[in-house]
């Protein structure tokens, strides 16, 4: 039996088994975004197969090759072969034995290419939508590779040096660890065998159970900004920022775990930076690849460039110029990932603190390891360690919420809410701690002798994997625990509704999808393309007699700039005219000019009803009620509507209130007396933060919306316009709140509105099968249709009730 | 200076600084120091600058590698080399 066991093809054939079971895992749990993990699985496994197979020599061939396989599935033909072409050039160039600084002189040519095509200044067709992930790729690679041909040319080892370039992970987790070229090379293994299949299963599984963790903990325990009143709130609230850490080592570790699948053996990415008792330790261990990076590229060159130096203040100069070109490069780095630049003074504050902290701490270990040993018992030892474990993360997550939050200002006004001492904030603090005290004494058990921790690690790595496939074979859609685990919007309200901002939320929103290379299913604004900037409170508007391609859709609007067919700006007799007022749903983002569901209504209208129907689209993104007031005074009354429909949309309150602080941020001068008596009464003033401006506003909002809605019923009942509100939930179920909904229907029913709610509308449909794609949730076709087919009873047959209440 | 010597030296830093004297009984010249995260960059700055000044030699920045420093023996080779040229 052993020795079948250990018989090669049979070893492949049982780890293959145990690969694809990871996969099913990562895909039921939507480890990645578009939780395609499994269909990948199956590209990858046939190379695992062969790589274990193929003499050391073929070895480096295997990458490369998996790169392209993954590249056809991820992006289109001409794209893929594009990008493994670039790639190839860009690689052989480097390892070539062309003189350093023509290769320097290349490099910064690439970068300008992929500058220009990354902003969009020029075009290759859609490759355009590849350019993210070959810079994501390239961007510390070529760094790294620049800096070791400065000082040896010859590359030893060029398919090696060569098959570095091409980590196929990066196709569907552009956010991974910086592996080093030399690791890559030493990591090689020589022996043909197994020698780190169990490494990178135990690395697929951590990251699993990370990820997991994250998972069940952020949408158990999330805490609003909103709700920041006391010491404790204030301190949950700083806690939770941080649980994203879970999720980006989970998918850091699981993202290394395939070059463990390949037979290359990196050193520990991660050390257990959550148990480190100083600032020192915390920076060697949270994230060691990018230490290694920043010390090998800045700390070490600048260290001996200040060696000489009689400057006092070196050390401190050191560390902040280190600590700063980390700053920069998380910047570069979120640049080349989401296409855009975002400097923000928290990110900067962010790692200058830390940096001070890490200089401080070395300075005490080097205090500290000048005198002798102090003799004390193991109990004491242990309550100083578990208190300064509990001191180093408590900053930390301090820290790492300056990290998260938009600015300076928030973070102080954040501070002042939370300034209300609570007995609470003693309790949670205790808490903490103890949790860090079986933190420790776990961590200890675990790492006491090497034969004990492979044992753990044995029963956690197969003991874990199965616990989830049984969860999931017999889940019980009432229990909260897999509930949790299995769902693909992990988000919770909060999230949603502040839309989550900070360093590794945007980074790992970016492209963090398999399929976003592919053109379509990118989710951006198509208003930078056809829109012009007003000043009034619209701040932007579509540029009339406009045709424009995108995302893999046409979009174009007529000569009264809506996104619509061309109309007379008389009615015609016997024909009823519908206003449709609303935001990117009702413009149709995401779907083709014949898609929108405005359009479709009115053909369905028109055919059955027997009436003559106008349905015009004045829909455009980022719409809320405070436009779609004005957008019904100045713009649809000039073509004499008979029904004006408002769609209200989940979250609608936060849209508003972004809305509103976005105005005043931007200066605007609203010529409207009740809004500035509001805003006066509610003490905003531009010069506040975003948080703080919106903290201000949610008290009035009710109020905000009631003024808004009578405003337009009055104007329909002047001109004679049948007002409806209709309550059409966004694609995201998660998020809809009934309390919020009936709500608001009650102040637009109150104000005069006939009112609908749509809510039932995506009934007996999956999220994927009505949205365009898992980055985008705007309804696609078939979305737009079940739409239609809700708008058509509201205008032709109100009074039955199959859709809407 | 001989390569024992050498040993010599790099093994006494390594024992003050990291281990206050009291070098545990596994730890061998071919320990992993910077691989396995037990010299961290002020350490071996330290010891680099340790054995700049007592060895007269002098290092550059790249050098300051796993390739070169990870184990005594690696540093010990490396640092004879570099007196040998």
């Amino acid at each position: 039996m052993a020795r079948f066991i250990n018989n090669k093809a049979v070893k492949l054939f049982l780890y293959s088994i145990v690969y694809l079971a990871v996969f099913f895992v990562a895909k039921v749990i939507y480890f990645d975004k578009g939780s395609d993990i499994l269909n990948l699985g199956f590209i990858i496994l046939p190379f695992f197969i062969v790589n274990g197979f193929l003499p050391p020599a073929y070895k480096p061939y295997v990458f490369p090759a998996l790169f392209l396989a993954i590249s056809f599935y991820v992006f289109s033909s001409a794209n893929a072969i594009i990008l493994f072409l670039a790639l190839s050039v860009i690689s052989f160039v480097l390892i070539s034995g062309l003189q350093w600084i023509y290769k320097l002189i290349f490099v910064i040519v690439v970068f300008i290419g992929l500058f220009l095509l990354q902003s969009g200044r020029l075009q290759i067709g859609s490759f355009n939508y590849a350019v993210p992930f070959l810079a994501s790729i390239l961007m510390f690679k070529v760094i790294i590779a620049l800096y070791e041909f400065k000082y040896n040319n010859t590359v030893a080892d060029k398919p090696a040096s060569w098959s570095y370039f091409f980590s196929f992970q990066q196709l569907f987790f552009p956010v991974m660890p910086i592996v080093d070229h030399k690791h890559f090379l030493n990591g090689r293994d020589q022996k043909q065998g197994f020698f780190n299949q169990d490494k990178a299963v135990t690395q697929f599984v951590t990251g699993i159970f990370l990820f997991s963790i994250y998972k069940i903990v952020n949408q158990e325990f999330s805490p609003s900004v909103y709700n920041i009143s006391n010491s404790a709130d204030l301190m949950l609230y700083i806690i939770s920022k941080s649980i994203i850490l879970f999720k980006l080592v989970g998918v850091f570790i699981f993202s290394v775990g395939f070059f463990s699948m390949f037979d290359i053996n990196l050193p520990s990415s991660f050390g257990f930076f959550p148990l480190a008792s100083t600032f020192r330790d915390y920076w060697k261990d949270v994230n060691r690849f990018w230490r290694d990076f920043i010390l090998k590229i800045i700390y070490y060159p600048l260290f001996f460039k200040l060696k000489k130096s009689k400057f006092i203040g070196k050390g401190i100069l050191l560390i902040v110029i280190t600590f700063m070109s980390s700053c920069f490069f998380h910047f570069y780095q979120l640049y080349w990932s989401t296409g855009y630049f975002k400097f923000k003074m928290t990110d900067v504050l962010y790692w200058l603190l830390l940096g001070l902290l890490v200089f401080y701490s070395g300075y005490r270990f080097e205090k500290l390891m000048k005198q002798p040993p102090v003799k004390e018992s193991s109990f004491l030892t242990f309550v100083r360690r578990s208190f300064s474990v509990l001191f180093v993360q408590v900053v930390m997550n301090f820290l790492f919420f300056i990290w998260t939050t938009e600015s300076i200002g928030e973070v102080v006004f954040l501070i002042k809410q939370g300034c209300k001492f609570s007995v609470t904030s003693l309790l949670l603090l205790f808490i903490y701690w103890l949790i860090f005290c079986c933190g420790i004494v776990i961590k200890d058990t675990i790492t006491k002798t090497k034969q004990t921790y492979i044992k753990i690690v044995s029963i956690f790595r197969y003991g874990f994997l199965g616990t989830v496939l049984l969860l999931y074979c017999f889940k019980d859609p009432q229990n909260s625990l897999t509930r949790e685990l299995f769902t693909a919007d992990y988000l919770t309200v909060n999230q949603h509704e502040s839309n989550e901002e900070g360093y590794y939320t945007r980074l790992m929103a970016s492209n963090s999808n398999s399929k976003m290379g592919k053109e379509g299913n990118i989710r951006v604004s198509p208003l930078s393309k056809i829109s012009f900037s007003s000043n009034t409170v619209l701040r932007q508007e579509l540029m009339p007699s406009q045709s424009i391609r995108f995302n893999g859709t046409v979009i174009s609007t007529n000569k009264l700039g809506l996104r619509d067919k061309e109309y007379n700006l008389e009615k015609g007799t016997g024909i009823t005219r519908v206003a449709i007022l609303g935001a990117s749903y009702e413009m149709g983002t995401g779907v083709n000019n014949n898609e929108v569901f405005e359009g479709i209504a009115e053909e369905w209208l028109n055919k059955f009803s027997g009436r003559k129907f106008e349905l015009l689209n004045f829909g455009v993104p980022m719409y809320s009620v405070i436009q779609n007031a004005y957008v019904l005074e100045h713009k649809a009354s000039q073509l004499k509507p008979d029904i004006a429909i408002l769609f209200s949309h989940t979250g609608e309150e936060q849209r508003l209130c972004n809305n509103v602080t976005r105005l005043v941020k931007e200066g605007f001068t609203f010529d409207d007396v009740f809004i500035n008596f509001m805003l006066e009464n509610a003490g905003i003033e531009k010069r506040m933060s975003a948080l703080e401006i919106k903290y201000r506003l949610k008290p009035h909002m009710n109020r905000l919306f009631d003024y808004l809605y009578k405003k337009m019923v009055a104007f329909c009942e002047n001109n004679k316009i049948r007002p409806v509100w209709v309550f059409l939930p966004t694609t995201n179920e998660v998020i809809t709140d009934k309390s919020r909904i009936n709500n608001l229907r009650d102040i637009a029913k109150n104000a005069g509105f006939e009112t609908y709610s749509l809510k039932r509308i995506y009934s007996n449909y999956s999220k994927e099968s009505i949205t365009v794609s898992n980055v985008d949730p705007h309804p696609n076709a078939l979305g737009h249709i079940l739409i239609a087919g809700g708008v058509y009873q509201i205008i032709n047959e109100p009074q039955k009730t199959i859709v809407y209440e | 200076m001989n390569r024992n010597e050498i040993i010599k030296e790099v093994r006494e830093f390594v024992a003050e600084r990291l281990f206050r004297g009291n070098v545990p009984s596994d730890f061998t010249n071919d320990t992993a120091l910077i691989s396995s995260r037990l010299l961290d960059s002020i350490v071996v700055l330290g010891l680099i600058g340790h054995l700049e000044e007592t060895l007269n030699i002098e290092f550059e920045a790249h050098e300051v590698s796993v390739d070169n420093l990870d184990t005594i023996n690696k540093t010990a080779d490396f640092i004879s080399q570099k007196l040998a040229k």
